[in-house]
């Protein structure tokens, strides 16, 4: 037996050792929280009763109602806790006001009567060795007339439009009573005070006067610990980077005289030709989520149609939004995948057997699970579906969890697949290399994408919520912020040595120097989305302190970027700069550096204290954070890998450099007028709403028929950002029409040392 | 109060008085945005030659061996300096295996372009443009929006200031396209 030695790991093991106890602590203190939010959750009574015993509604009716509530998808029209779209109120705030305010008129509108309804609403009457729950007089006859408002208003309105729902939403009165019993429910978890505690199951969110729902001295008091993390956390990388600044950065040797082969003269692999399919199929997706955008951000210009037109009647708001925010997943994470496949060739020069059909095989799985799920969507809201199909087939409903569990299910297997192709196409390498080494580490980041992604399947329609908001965010947090970053960190820097400007050595520091730091602040920092749907104390606290750690690596990393992409401008290119071939790559990893500092870092810090969570979750501020944050860093990852591909997927002739410069710069401008000129200030409007009116009253359709003239300047940026997808769809549509006719056969080239993108000229190295 | 001190007058709305300190939020916050890209670009090109110091007045850089790397060629197309380390020095310098593993001498290539003649200065000086003119366009919107009310001069005033610092920021951007 041949037993082929490893090549020695290029930067300390130290490395590696530092990012495994990292990051095995970063889990056990998830894991802590994950027992917790299962102790502490709040409860759901067996029933719910009125004071003569008559029964309200039972468990069954809450949970029903919950799947109802999702699979109808009124999380993505409005939300709960917080958490859901923005057009329709926040039913957990609205209820909760509109009960009060009931319950004030009917015990004669006096100011006694307003400290009986804090009083009774602060109360938990919840029998825990009975099961049952016990609702005055008022909560009672409260429920009756919020059940009829919620069905004329909201769930069963004759008429369409004028709120972004169509007319008879959902038909059935008794899937009404039982969506209204579990807005009921969240409303009374949102006031009645914990056993022994001085706060509500929800820490005392929504802010309400009418129930005495104020910041708790918890939210006070680990908002300033975490901005005490803050400071001292940036002193000492400061201090950590001033001294070791060489040892940890992008800081390498000069490489000598570069000489890129021609776009023309890198030969491709057969599953490399395939991913011009992939890449054609993500602008398009690209092309239709930001339509779909532009149509659910009308919504809130004009409430009662689309330019006169009854656009609720065929595309509700809920409908536009699930769309809209499941292929922004679909579409960066595609482009991802693709752009794996695409990379693993070139770093171990050459690719089994078998790869071609497994691509097309992927591919089709990805279309399948894409056509399937968005139709399923449709299918779930407009009422096509019944019974066990609705989550099944069609929607689930959780906020980027929408998908049904089906095409949930085969969106697994089909990541699974992927690393099968990614390891097939990789294991030259893998076999050579240390297991500490970049190609290992490519390796291990493709692993965590099905793995993580998969946490979603322990968070289904009828979990309890503040169970399923836990697992949820392990996707919208961990999956996304943390492991597709650091699969595309590893990427960009495999792309640069692959371009010969920094050397594996210093790209392996770095890889392992964002695994630290994200490990540190990101892993725990997932508990700052769930400060108030229903979890303990104990999440706010540490999401809080770590969460603003997590602004420190954010920071550090984008300057450290910044320092990255100057060692190409500091490399002699052969020809000058112009016959460098992915000027517009790197551009949009530049783009990428910026809105990571002010979408991620600056817009995500703002929002992320308990103190201003508190106020302004589930507002444009939110929103705000979300758009420059997800397109500004992972999007503009998304095409930077794109338009590397496609320059060696695109016959030379077919290149363009003024259409990729269009896309790249309306791309960057429409963010920006979106960012600046509506979501920002909206928010701020918004939040001031807060303070000044109500949390129920900023989230309201007055709120935002009052400010439409905010809603209308945006239109301008939404179709100059439109345009920009345009040229990105035409060139990756020509390289699926037209591909490049330079191909390689199947099988690793005879000399995988050398780099298939470039060539170090030993002619001008004599004295 | 006539109309010229009603133009002065604090603003009633919370409003007026949130979208004005927004516009100045948005003019400053552009200068700052790109101060910081520009001082993280410096810090950049620094790091680039760490362990070497340049010399302005003698346009040398001196390394940690102790030679000097003059000035070796200068691609003027290309807008970069290539300095060089004598190719004897380096040859008996301990250092070489991690400083210059695959050349006989060390080499440095400075680029000569300015800030603004860079791609990713020339990108943060469009996204300041935008933002200008952003504050110029919320401006006009709360002209339409609060015309008749109390304060109005200030958003007249934000708005001369988005134009003025528009108008500016334009010259500057052209005179520096090469």
């Amino acid at each position: 037996m041949s037993t082929t030695a490893r090549t020695p790991m290029s930067v300390s093991p130290l490395w590696l050792q530092a990012s495994i106890v990292t990051f095995l602590v970063g889990f056990a203190i998830l894991g802590y929280l994950a027992i917790r939010v299962y102790e502490d959750h709040p409860p759901i009574p067996g029933k719910v009763v009125m004071e003569d015993g008559q029964t309200l509604f039972t468990a069954e009716d809450v949970r029903d109602g919950q799947e109802l509530f999702l699979t109808y998808g009124l999380m993505q029209y409005g939300s709960i806790y917080g958490h859901g779209a923005y057009l329709g109120p926040d039913f957990t705030a609205d209820y909760l006001h509109r009960q009060a305010e009931e319950m004030h008129k009917q015990y004669g509108a006096t100011a006694e009567a307003l400290v009986r309804v804090e009083r009774e609403l602060q109360a938990n009457r919840y029998d825990a060795a009975a099961d049952v729950l016990t609702w005055s007089k008022g909560q009672s006859q409260a429920f009756d007339t919020l059940r009829r408002h919620y069905e004329e208003t909201v769930l069963d309105r004759a008429a369409s439009g004028g709120g972004g729902l169509g007319a008879h939403a959902v038909k059935s009165a008794d899937d009404s009573r039982r969506i209204v019993a579990f807005i009921a429910w969240t409303a009374w978890t949102a006031a009645a005070r914990r056993p022994g505690l001085p706060h509500s199951y929800t820490n005392n969110w929504p802010p309400e006067p009418l129930v005495g729902n104020r910041l708790t001295s918890e939210a006070v008091v680990w908002s300033t610990l975490s901005l005490v993390a803050l400071l001292g956390g940036t002193g000492l990388l400061l201090t950590l980077f001033g001294r070791y600044s060489t040892v940890l950065g992008w800081h390498s040797p000069a490489p000598g005289l570069i000489r890129f082969r021609p776009a023309g003269e890198v030969a491709l692999t057969p599953a490399q030709q395939i991913t011009g399919w992939y890449f054609f199929i993500v602008c398009a997706l690209f092309l239709l989520q930001t339509l779909l955008g532009g149509a659910t951000a009308h919504y809130h210009a004009e409430t009662g149609g689309f330019f006169g037109i009854d656009l609720a009647q065929w595309l509700p708001y809920n409908l536009t939004r699930t769309w809209h925010l499941q292929l922004a997943l679909f579409f960066v994470v595609a482009s991802y995948l693709a752009a794996g496949i695409f990379l693993a060739p070139l770093i171990t020069g050459g690719e089994p057997r078998g790869q071609r059909p497994l691509t097309i095989a992927l591919l089709a799985a990805l279309v399948v699970v894409v056509v399937g799920s968005l139709a399923g969507e449709a299918a779930s809201y407009k009422g096509w579906l019944q019974g066990a199909s609705r989550p099944f087939l069609g929607a689930q409903g959780w906020e980027y969890l929408d998908l049904g569990r089906l095409w949930q299910i085969l969106l697994v297997v089909g990541l699974v697949l992927w690393v099968i192709i990614l390891f097939r196409g990789l294991q030259g390498k893998l076999r050579t290399e240390s297991r500490g080494n970049l190609p290992h580490l490519f390796f291990y980041s493709a692993l965590s994408i099905p793995a993580f992604y998969a946490v979603g399947l322990l968070s289904h329609s009828r979990s309890d919520f503040a169970v399923a908001d836990f697992w949820r965010f392990w996707v919208v947090h961990l999956w996304v912020e943390d492991f597709l970053e650091l699969f595309t960190t590893i990427m960009v820097a495999y792309m640069f040595v692959l371009l010969g400007v920094v050397q594996p050595r210093t790209a392996t520091r770095v890889v392992y120097l964002d695994v630290l730091l994200y490990s540190i602040g990101g892993v725990v920092g997932t508990m700052h989305h769930l400060y108030f749907s229903g979890t303990p104390a104990i999440h706010m606290a540490l999401g809080a302190f770590f969460s603003a750690a997590e602004v420190i690596p954010l920071t550090f990393l984008t300057v450290e970027a910044w320092a990255f992409m100057q060692m190409g401008a500091h490399t002699r290119v052969e020809g000058g700069p112009a016959a460098f071939p992915h000027r517009w790559a790197v551009l949009f990893l530049a783009a990428v550096g910026f809105w990571n500092f002010l979408g991620a870092g600056v817009f995500g810090f703002l929002i992320n204290l308990p103190v201003v969570s508190y106020y302004q979750i589930g507002t444009h501020l939110t929103a705000n954070h979300g758009h420059a944050a997800m397109m500004g860093v992972y999007g503009m990852l998304a095409i930077a890998l794109i338009v590397f591909c496609l320059r060696y997927l695109l016959r030379p002739q077919d290149w363009s450099d003024r259409l990729i410069g269009f896309s790249f710069w309306t791309l960057n401008l429409g963010l920006a007028w979106m960012v600046f000129v509506n979501l920002f200030p909206l928010g701020v409007l918004q939040l001031a709403d807060v303070v000044t009116n109500g949390y129920w009253h900023a989230r309201s359709l007055e709120f935002f028929e009052k400010h439409a003239y905010i809603e209308w300047l945006r239109l301008p940026g939404d179709v100059i950002f439109i345009a920009g997808v345009v040229p990105l769809l035409y060139l990756s549509g020509l390289a699926v029409i037209r591909p490049t006719s330079v191909r390689t056969a199947t099988g690793p080239t005879a000399n995988t040392s050398e780099s298939p993108l470039y060539t170090i000229e030993p002619a001008l190295d004599t004295p | 109060m006539n109309a010229i001190e009603q133009l002065w007058q604090p603003p009633v709305e919370i409003e007026l008085w949130l979208i004005l300190t927004y516009i100045a939020g948005v003019l400053i916050g552009a200068r700052v945005l790109e101060a910081i890209a520009k001082a993280h670009f410096a810090r950049a090109q620094r790091y680039a030659v760490h362990g070497f110091e340049y010399i302005a007045p003698r346009d040398h850089y001196t390394c940690l061996g102790g030679a000097t790397l003059k000035i070796d060629t200068i691609h003027a197309d290309e807008r970069m300096a290539i300095y060089r380390a004598p190719v004897e020095h380096c040859g008996g310098c301990r250092l070489k295996p991690t400083c210059a593993p695959q050349e006989a001498s060390r080499r440095i290539y400075r680029s000569l372009a300015i800030w603004t003649e860079t791609d990713v200065g020339r990108f943060h000086q469009y996204i300041s443009l935008i933002m200008f003119f952003i504050a110029g366009v919320l401006s006009t919107a709360g002209l339409w929006r609060f015309l008749g009310q109390p304060g109005i001069g200030y958003l007249a005033l934000a708005l001369t200031a988005s134009v003025a610092c528009l108008a500016l920021h334009y010259r500057r951007l052209k005179s520096s396209t090469p």
